[in-house]
């Protein structure tokens, strides 16, 4: 009996793996990505999948098809994973035509990502995006999901603030040495001569601020509607399945 | 040239002038006297003094030309034996009998103080101040922590300085510059505005001090400033009785230049803070000039202590008016460090433990 229930466990893993390695997360036809990165960006996916259940999809382009970011993103989505198989996950779609970043969530994706703040999503992938970091983006845009998904354990939470902890604990450090150090009694120059001003001697005889001339800098607003910086969110269904994206400009 | 020592008229004992009170004291009977009593009593004695001579032509002079140039021999007026002291001693005491003596012909008509702070630290005050220094010091080196530090020499002093008094006349400009944003449409437009700064004007200085020693480093004496000058009083000999004395050995013209440094220093600073309103202010031009300066000798009071270890000598000094103490004792690279990071380890196990408890009662997300 134990046998029995052993090969059938067996199966189930080897089921769940193999429909997880089959599930393709990455589908990079702008071709940004290369090979490794692709490969690192559809493990890292497939495991949160497999983990969760929970479906992330990594897609770029160079043609959006004149489409709104929201509507490329949400028809293609339901285009690339069958919501009826999936109905829980997101699709991340970078469209370098309009050089726009689009998030379309369905399922539990709405409220585990639509519904927070669309600044959440611009902090996470944008600065990447523009500095052309595209696999640092997308890896941190998985790693963000599963942070939602997973929350830390308290040891976890503990090691990622580690460095501020070290740092502040060598800040606290320095700051004891140098109180100590300022008990000794070490002989040292005197630079100024500040008491020995005579009280109120001051006497300006002259004190003019005279305005020479003034530089004058432009710099463009990258306005919440056309995304850049904050990001925007929205709302839309595709067949019956209802669909939550945020995104902005990069 | 003779000593002057100023002797207890009821027990004969040397006489200190107690700086509290303005008066002469007595160490072993205690009595008190007005100093111009004092010295009435030390006229009438020199007068009689000076007719007995029993010095036998014997010996040759075993010094150097280069010694006798800066030592000079003097008898002391209590025990009659010979003093040796260098020419800039204005305040000694006898090797033989301890008298103190005091020997005004030292100085010059440029050097002779013109005014004197009293001691109010006592000797005993001044030791125990350099016992209490050692303790609770983390970054003393462990030579000074290995057995009882010694006193090796605690003398009192009257340590020369000049004082300076001057106006500065200023003129400074600087580069200013004020940063205002404002959007206009799609765009913010940030406009920085650039201003020539002009201030000029005078400051006044009083009783800046510049140590005329050129024994002791100029680091010692004005780590242990300020001296209060309005307690100063007018200087007569008869002040440095019980205390040893040297006159300025540095002049007045050297003495400026580290005056002038503070005095730009600190105009500088002051003629700074007159400007105000702006993003950034860079200096561009300063320029000072000294205008009715005058400089005078004082004597200021310092206990100087010297304590040996591993066969260095080592050197404290406090303000015999104030208490305020240094010395040029180092402190320790190794233990700072150490410090230093038994601290940062403590704090670091400490946050990550909160954070780890923060974490796990739910409180930090």
């Amino acid at each position: 009996m134990k046998r029995v229930f052993a090969i059938i466990l067996l199966l189930c893993c080897l089921l769940i793996s193999t429909s997880a390695q089959e599930m393709q997360h990455i589908s990079d036809l702008a071709g940004v990505l290369s090979e490794s990165e692709e490969a690192r960006l559809q493990q890292q996916a497939a495991e949160l999948y497999a983990l969760t259940g929970f479906d992330v999809v990594i897609h770029t382009t160079k043609y959006s098809q004149g489409k709104t970011p929201f509507d490329y993103s949400m028809d293609y989505y339901h285009a690339f994973r069958d919501p009826a198989s999936t109905p829980d996950g997101a699709l991340l779609a970078v469209m370098f035509d309009t050089r726009d970043y689009q998030e379309a969530a369905r399922g539990k994706g709405i409220s585990l990502l639509t519904r927070r703040e669309s600044h959440d999503l611009a902090k996470v992938v944008q600065k990447k995006l523009s500095n052309g970091e595209y696999y640092s983006a997308f890896h941190s845009y998985i790693r963000y999901v599963r942070r939602l998904l997973i929350p830390p354990t308290p040891l976890e939470r503990a090691v990622e603030l580690l460095p501020v902890v070290v740092i502040a604990g060598l800040a606290m450090g320095l700051l004891y040495a140098l109180y100590l150090k300022s008990k000794l009694k070490i002989a040292k120059y005197r630079h100024d001569a500040h008491q020995y001003v005579t009280p109120n001697s001051l006497k300006l005889t002259a004190s003019q601020d005279i305005y020479l001339y003034q530089t004058v800098t432009r710099t463009k607003i990258e306005s919440s509607s056309s995304g850049g910086g904050r990001g925007s969110s929205s709302s839309g269904s595709r067949g019956g399945t209802s669909y939550g994206g945020r995104g902005g400009k990069f | 040239m003779s000593t002057l020592t100023y002797k207890c008229p009821s027990c004969a004992s040397p006489l200190e002038f107690d700086g509290h009170q303005q008066e002469m004291t007595c160490n072993s009977c205690g009595n008190t006297f007005d100093p111009q009593s004092i010295i009435a009593v030390n006229q009438i004695r020199e007068e009689d003094a000076g007719h007995e001579d029993m010095r036998w032509d014997m010996m040759e002079d075993s010094f150097t030309p280069g010694d006798l140039q800066q030592t000079k021999a003097y008898s002391c007026s209590s025990c009659g034996a010979e003093l040796f002291t260098e020419e800039t001693t204005v305040a000694t005491s006898c090797a033989f009998c301890g008298s103190p003596s005091v020997i005004p012909a030292q100085f010059t008509d440029e050097t002779r103080p013109r005014q004197i702070i009293p001691f109010t630290i006592d000797k005993a005050k001044a030791e125990q101040m350099f016992r209490d220094y050692f303790k609770n010091k983390k970054l003393i080196p462990n030579l000074f922590l290995e057995g009882p530090n010694q006193i090796d020499e605690i003398r009192k002093l009257y340590v020369p300085y000049w004082i300076f008094d001057c106006d500065a006349d200023a003129r400074m400009s600087y580069r200013g510059t004020t940063v205002s944003s404002r959007r206009s449409g799609q765009y913010m437009v940030r406009t920085t505005r650039h201003y020539l700064i002009y201030r000029a004007g005078t400051l006044s200085f009083h009783d800046l001090p510049v140590d005329a020693s050129i024994r002791l480093d100029n680091k010692i004496t004005e780590s242990i400033e300020p001296f209060n000058q309005r307690e100063a009083i007018e200087y007569a000999p008869h002040t440095l009785s019980g205390a040893q004395a040297n006159r300025a050995d540095v002049d007045t013209q050297t003495c400026q230049n580290r005056a002038n440094e503070r005095v730009k220093l600190t105009t500088d600073q002051v003629f700074r803070s007159t400007v105000s309103g702006y993003a950034s202010v860079v200096p561009e031009s300063s320029s000072i000039k000294i205008i009715n300066g005058t400089s005078r000798p004082v004597l200021y009071p310092v206990w100087l202590i010297t304590t040996k270890k591993g066969g260095k000598t080592y050197t404290f000094a406090i303000n015999g008016q104030t208490g305020a103490l240094t010395c040029d004792i180092p402190w320790s690279k190794a233990k700072f460090f150490g410090r230093m990071a038994s601290m940062a380890w403590g704090v670091t196990v400490a946050g990550f433990s909160l954070i780890y408890a923060l974490s796990a009662l739910g409180v930090l997300k």
